[in-house]
């Protein structure tokens, strides 16, 4: 269960200050941008140093990791280890883009991810909205927990889920469609269905955890501003289309921003168990990571798959610093950074 | 989504083995040494004694490990002197837990390496299997001599041995495996039967008078494409399209999806699912399994090796027939090398590591307890002339608390006790088959992945994606066949069966005949 003191905890972090005096030295500047001057320090310490284990473990497994990339840069063999191992340039990146597979994975990455990240803020906005209103209910833990609850079920438990609705001999949509005298559906032979199915799949699977969050965003809310919109006679509606979504704006972009900058990473267990690996519809399953898989598990070749990871990654910066420039260019305070 | 998910099995290789770069890598193995020094000073007092550990593959761990493993010490440290340590892994992490301790140059002994798990080629491309020639010739003569050096020669690359063969059912002869019940009601005559075809009118019986699919086939699917029974050697397991005839002396590697004999294959199997003798959409592994068990199915098509009719009793319950339709037999690379054990170059005892394999190979008491366990516990004697064993009183293959049940693993077959009585003079004649096979004129020869292994890459997704459905039946081949090799060629086909047929030119040039 999600009680309110949790959700109030993860409520929206604290705006950044901006413009703030600055020293003039470079190493000084650095210092005081992260740690503030020294008053600030003072004051902060015990919080700085609560965050300390969050830091060194961030530096830990996702700093330190990147000396790795080198490994997509060389022909990787265990024994001659990492630095040993014979540079090869861009060689381990031709696999990627040797085939006019390179457009198809391109595109349903893209395309399936653009549809994940709209579907899901949409529907959990509504959901969180629906929920808020709901607070009070008896009823509303239990809706939580139940929307919630599919978080916690692996792709590869969910597959099966999806194959006993779906499958041809006993499938139980199959049997339905019989029931009311129709043609079966071939659904594992029918590429044009699944992206329709993939996304509802990651919705149930994803819409509780985004709710959860923007239901936080709500609460956070200072009630004065719904009291003072009732006063101005807002219905319900315009409540939320005038108060509500304002205020959540930031948190939208924010959420939104970090979604692409994964947006060329797919949910491999997703891509990979819900449509078995099936080749006859890979036409609109098939993205990078299934089709990096797919290329080298015989293969077993590191550096090939560092390439890819490499790949993915650096579009991945690409487009967040892309995307952030935009939305900077809209307005300043709701940018990243 | 803010989320983590597991991504793929490669990519958690790859962060795991870019984490472990942040310290040296000999430190943890340096670390691990001396760590297991001391372990084995503890439980082992004896002096002199050298502590050998086997990694291998396992379904689930037995109970009774420890029991098995002292059972063996005991013979082995006055035999041999050495302190053996088992180390069972998973078979589902088998591969990356291997694959991870060899990339970060963990120490070990003797490991269970194959083309398809833990993959030999792989592991000698990155050079962490010990050469074992000398260690063969010096520590294990009885091994070295338990097999003829053309079947040796199937373990070597570029000239070198790296890992030792178990013995066992080295061709494929591929073949059908009937009910006996279904062949007698619908008047089977398995003599007159010499290829796929010929079991076409049973099925069309069994069909409809049963109304079941009647062959078993388990998911994604399969078809009747088997390469050896239509007379190729295929040379590389990792390059499914791959392929030479194995009688053809001039060597010469080709394109199988473009062969007449895969268009044949692929035109049966079409057939075959469209008579509805195998299913469109076939179930699961485990639930195709236990509805063979149920009577759903009529025959299965597998490795028809002797005493294959009393494995798949055993299996799915009811009595069954078999024959291999596979002629001639075929003696290939990988069907030499299909289960190895290999000694890892960062053994320290490399020598006493050789001669727990010798045990493991020559001495029949080692091997079965390591393959059985232990005698009136594990197992007791059926028949003890003809060395049958069984299950003691209400106990199965499923409640015994040590049934590894993976013979093939540990060394030598032929050594193995017989489980059924049935099956008495089944290794006799699986050995005869072994010597009788034809050997593959390109037996001995392993394809060098290195230079092409973009070409690799990108041609098994086209054949995963564009082939696969026509050898499964799910594609008309003259439907999808232009296009599955036009795209095979665009990725590459051509420029690896150059390439393999320079190497396979080059290797008749040091191996002449």
């Amino acid at each position: 269960m999600i009680n309110k003191k949790q959700l109030d905890g993860q409520a929206s972090p604290s705006p950044k200050p901006r413009h703030s005096k600055q020293p003039a030295s470079t190493p000084e500047r650095f210092l005081h941008r992260l740690f503030g001057n020294e008053r600030e320090l003072k004051t902060n310490l015990s919080l700085l140093s609560m965050s300390l284990p969050g830091i060194v473990l961030l530096f830990i497994f996702a700093y330190l990791p990147m000396l790795g990339i080198v490994i997509a840069f060389k022909d990787y063999r265990f024994n001659l280890g990492i630095l040993g191992s014979e540079w090869v340039g861009f060689q381990n990146f031709r696999f990627l883009f040797g085939t006019d597979a390179a457009f198809r994975i391109t595109r349903n990455t893209l395309l399936m991810n653009l549809l994940f990240i709209s579907t899901t803020t949409v529907c959990a906005l509504t959901v969180a909205i629906l929920m808020n209103e709901a607070y009070r209910s008896r009823l509303s833990k239990y809706y939580q927990t139940m929307l919630f609850f599919p978080y916690f079920i692996s792709w590869v438990i969910v597959s099966y889920f999806v194959f006993a609705f779906l499958n041809g001999q006993t499938g139980m949509i199959n049997r339905w469609i019989d029931a009311l005298n129709l043609d079966r559906i071939a659904w594992y032979r029918s590429p044009e269905y699944w992206p329709a199915i993939l996304v509802l799949a990651n919705l149930w699977n994803g819409i509780g955890f985004s709710s959860i969050i923007y239901l936080a965003g709500i609460l956070g809310i200072s009630p004065e501003l719904f009291e003072a919109a009732k006063i101005d006679g807002a219905g319900k509606l315009q409540q939320i289309r005038y108060v509500t979504l304002p205020m959540l704006y930031p948190m939208i972009i924010i959420l939104a921003l970090l979604a692409i900058g994964r947006i060329f990473h797919a949910d491999f267990g997703l891509f990979f168990f819900l449509p078995r690996d099936n080749p006859l519809l890979y036409s609109t399953t098939d993205v990078i990571d299934t089709f990096v898989y797919r290329s080298l598990v015989e293969l077993g070749e590191i550096s090939m798959a560092a390439a890819a990871g490499f790949y993915q990654s650096f579009v991945g910066f690409l487009l967040v610093v892309g995307a952030n420039w935009v939305v900077r260019r809209v307005n300043e305070d709701y940018a990243l950074y | 989504m803010i989320r983590h998910r597991v991504l793929t099995i490669l990519s958690v290789l790859l962060l795991a083995s870019m984490v472990l770069t942040a310290c040296p890598a000999t430190a943890p193995a340096d670390s691990m040494g001396a760590e297991s020094q001391q372990e084995a000073a503890a439980p082992s007092p004896a002096e002199g004694l050298v502590n050998i550990t086997y990694t291998y593959g396992s379904r689930g761990i037995p109970a009774d490990l420890q029991m098995v493993e002292d059972a063996m010490n005991e013979v082995l440290h006055d035999k041999i002197g050495v302190n053996l340590t088992l180390e069972p892994i998973d078979f589902g992490a088998f591969n990356d837990k291997m694959q991870l301790r060899l990339s970060a140059g963990e120490e070990c002994d003797i490991i269970f390496t194959a083309p398809w798990i833990n993959s030999y080629a792989n592991n000698v491309a990155n050079g962490v299997l010990a050469p074992l020639d000398d260690l063969l010739l010096n520590h294990a003569p009885g091994l070295w001599g338990s097999m003829p050096p053309t079947t040796w020669d199937a373990a070597r690359v570029n000239g070198v041995i790296y890992g030792v063969i178990n013995q066992q059912i080295f061709p494929k002869p591929w073949g059908v495996h009937p009910r006996k019940d279904l062949a007698d009601k619908y008047g089977l005559d398995l003599n007159s039967v010499t290829k796929w075809e010929d079991m076409e009118p049973w099925l069309a019986a069994v069909r409809d008078g049963e109304g079941i699919t009647p062959v078993f086939v388990a998911a994604p699917g399969r078809g009747l494409w088997l390469p050896q029974y239509y007379g190729f050697d295929p040379l590389d397991d990792g390059i499914s399209f791959l392929g030479m005839k194995a009688d053809d002396d001039s060597l010469t590697a080709v394109n199988m999806a473009e062969s007449v004999e895969f268009q044949m294959a692929a035109e049966s199997t079409k057939r075959w699912v469209d008579e509805g003798f195998m299913p469109l959409e076939p179930l699961p592994n485990d639930e195709a399994q236990s509805a063979f068990r149920a009577g759903q199915y009529a025959m299965g098509y597998h490795v028809e090796k002797p005493g294959n009719d009393v494995e798949a009793q055993n299996a799915y319950g009811f009595e069954f027939l078999s024959k291999s339709l596979t002629v001639p037999l075929i003696l290939d690379t990988a069907g030499a090398t299909a289960t190895m054990n290999a000694i890892c170059a960062t053994s320290q005892n490399p020598g006493k590591a050789m001669e727990v394999l010798e045990e493991f190979n020559t001495n029949a008491f080692i091997y079965n307890l390591l393959s059985r366990g232990i005698e009136g516990v594990h197992w007791v004697w059926d028949d003890e002339v003809n060395q049958v064993m069984r299950f003691p009183e209400g106990v199965d293959g499923n409640t015994s608390s040590y049934n590894p049940n993976t013979d093939w693993m540990f060394g030598n077959q032929f050594n193995a006790y017989y489980r059924d009585a049935k099956q008495v003079g089944a290794w006799e004649a699986t050995k005869k088959m072994n010597d009788t096979a034809f050997p593959s004129e390109a037996l001995g020869f392993v394809v060098d992945r290195e230079p092409i292994k973009t070409e690799i890459a990108q041609t098994s997704a086209v054949y995963n994606e564009l082939v696969l459905p026509i050898q499964y039946g799910w594609v008309a081949y003259e439907d999808g066949a232009a296009e599955a090799i036009e795209k095979l060629n665009e990725a590459g086909a051509q420029t690896i069966i150059n390439e393999v047929n320079r190497q396979l030119q080059d290797w008749r040039a040091r191996n002449p005949r």
